[in-house]
């Protein structure tokens, strides 16, 4: 693998890239100008390939230790005919446009397969009509493999394709939905073993978490939890022992009509260990 | 003010001397890889070096790591390529991942006072260290595998 695993500092950047990339293709009329400005090949919103032909999927499902953003990547991959090594993975925003991020119930794999695996074929298809046009042959002469297109002996690369500007193919949402998928049979990683994307950055201490999330002017907040579950009630709240805490800010009791944490009180302070001496002395 | 050494630098800084040492390198230093689990010292997850040894920094007070040099899951190795984190690897040793920090600085040091691990070194030296995805058997053939490559090592030089 290269470079692969600082996934949130890599994903922003790439997600940055990728705007900057959109914004700059809609500046030039298409097929003229373009190769020297053209920015990563986007067929969906669910990956993008850049000029050296490197993959990054964007994964919308919560990543618990089931490796699913590996699980995710690979049936994109598959579908793509790229070389694995050229693929990471991006955890993304909550931009509302990434639709359900629901993880749970052993759903993600199999609900997101038809998904993930018709964008990988488009943009394999996109790709082989590019390079077709680039290599001088039709595209039925044509075959991708470990991303790269193929005709008579001849070969351009992913990444070269993209660099060269060449238009590629757009997909509608309804031509997308009727993309045949390959057969079982034809899978080259589906289904067999490889290391899982996350795992680099879990060991030398990269990896991000909500803990690690930094918001400019942030406080930090500590729960009372009450003794049952249901049916609890704030009566008072006595932070009087707290007030000596230094960086304790207030304890806030939770208005909840869900009623999912009924009877909640949490402690803020300006710094984690002040919320939790604050919360034990409330 | 409070010195000491973090991954080989000198660092002062100016905190209330009982602040954790976890909240330093966390918040003031900015090494996030060291992680909050419990706060008493009964997870392992923000397991430290301190002088060598394998610490919990959820627990020890600031001033009590003056002149101290301390080492994070940051500063193991300039490449993170330590013979434990390679063994981590082989064996995809983590899911989630929360609490591999620590798994990782306590086996290290289990390995320097064990060069060839039993489980019931490892079973007695690793208890304190928990792991909710329940991650103990790769631990386990991880630290053994880790402990043979670091004895190749050492009898190469």
């Amino acid at each position: 693998m290269s470079e692969p695993q600082h996934q949130s500092a890599l994903s922003r950047r790439a997600f940055l890239v990728g705007l900057s990339g959109a914004a700059v293709m809609f500046g030039f009329a298409p097929g003229e100008g373009a190769a020297q400005e053209s920015g990563p090949f986007e067929p969906t919103i669910w990956y993008s390939l850049d000029r050296d032909g490197m993959v990054t999927v964007n994964i919308t499902r919560a990543e618990m230790g089931q490796h699913i953003g590996t699980a995710i990547a690979r049936i994109l991959a598959d579908e793509l005919e790229v070389d694995w090594s050229n693929v990471r993975i991006s955890l993304v925003d909550t931009d509302p446009k990434w639709g359900d991020m629901h993880t749970g119930g052993s759903r993600s794999v199999w609900t997101d397969f038809p998904l993930y695996s018709r964008a990988g074929a488009a943009g394999r298809i996109a790709l082989i009509e590019a390079g077709a046009k680039l290599l001088g042959v039709s595209p039925s002469q044509c075959v991708a493999r470990q991303g790269a297109v193929s005709a008579e002996g001849r070969s351009i690369s992913y990444g070269e394709i993209v660099r060269r500007g060449e238009p590629m193919h757009k997909f509608t949402p309804d031509e997308l939905a009727k993309l045949p998928i390959k057969h079982a049979s034809e899978r080259r990683l589906i289904g067999k073993k490889t290391d899982a994307l996350d795992i680099p950055a879990k060991i030398n201490g990269a990896a991000r978490y909500g803990i690690d999330a930094v918001v400019e002017g942030m406080v930090y907040a500590r729960p009372k939890i009450p003794p049952t579950r249901y049916g609890s009630v704030v009566r008072s709240v006595d932070d009087s022992a707290a007030k000596r805490v230094k960086g304790y800010l207030k304890s806030l009791v939770l208005e909840d009509p869900s009623n999912l944490v009924p009877g909640w009180v949490v402690v803020c302070a300006r710094s984690y260990p002040a919320a939790i001496r604050a919360a034990d002395l409330v | 003010m409070t010195s000491f050494h973090i991954n080989g630098q000198a660092m002062t800084v100016d905190v209330e001397d009982d602040t954790p040492l976890l909240w330093v390198i966390r918040d003031v230093i900015g090494l996030t890889g060291t992680k909050f689990g419990c706060g008493i010292g009964m997870c392992g997850a923000c397991t430290v070096h301190v002088g060598g040894r394998p610490t919990r920094s959820c627990i020890t007070p600031l001033a009590s790591v003056a002149g101290a040099k301390v080492t994070t899951i940051e500063g193991l190795d300039p490449e993170g390529q330590h013979p434990v984190q390679k063994a981590w690897a082989d064996l995809q040793v983590p899911q989630c991942g929360y609490c591999q920090s620590g798994q990782i600085m306590q086996a290290v040091s289990l390995i320097n006072d064990f060069p060839s691990p039993t489980d019931q070194d490892i079973d007695a030296v690793m208890a304190g260290n928990l792991c909710r995805c329940m991650t103990y058997v790769r631990i386990r053939t991880a630290i053994k595998q880790a402990a043979a490559q670091s004895k190749k090592v050492t009898s190469n030089e």
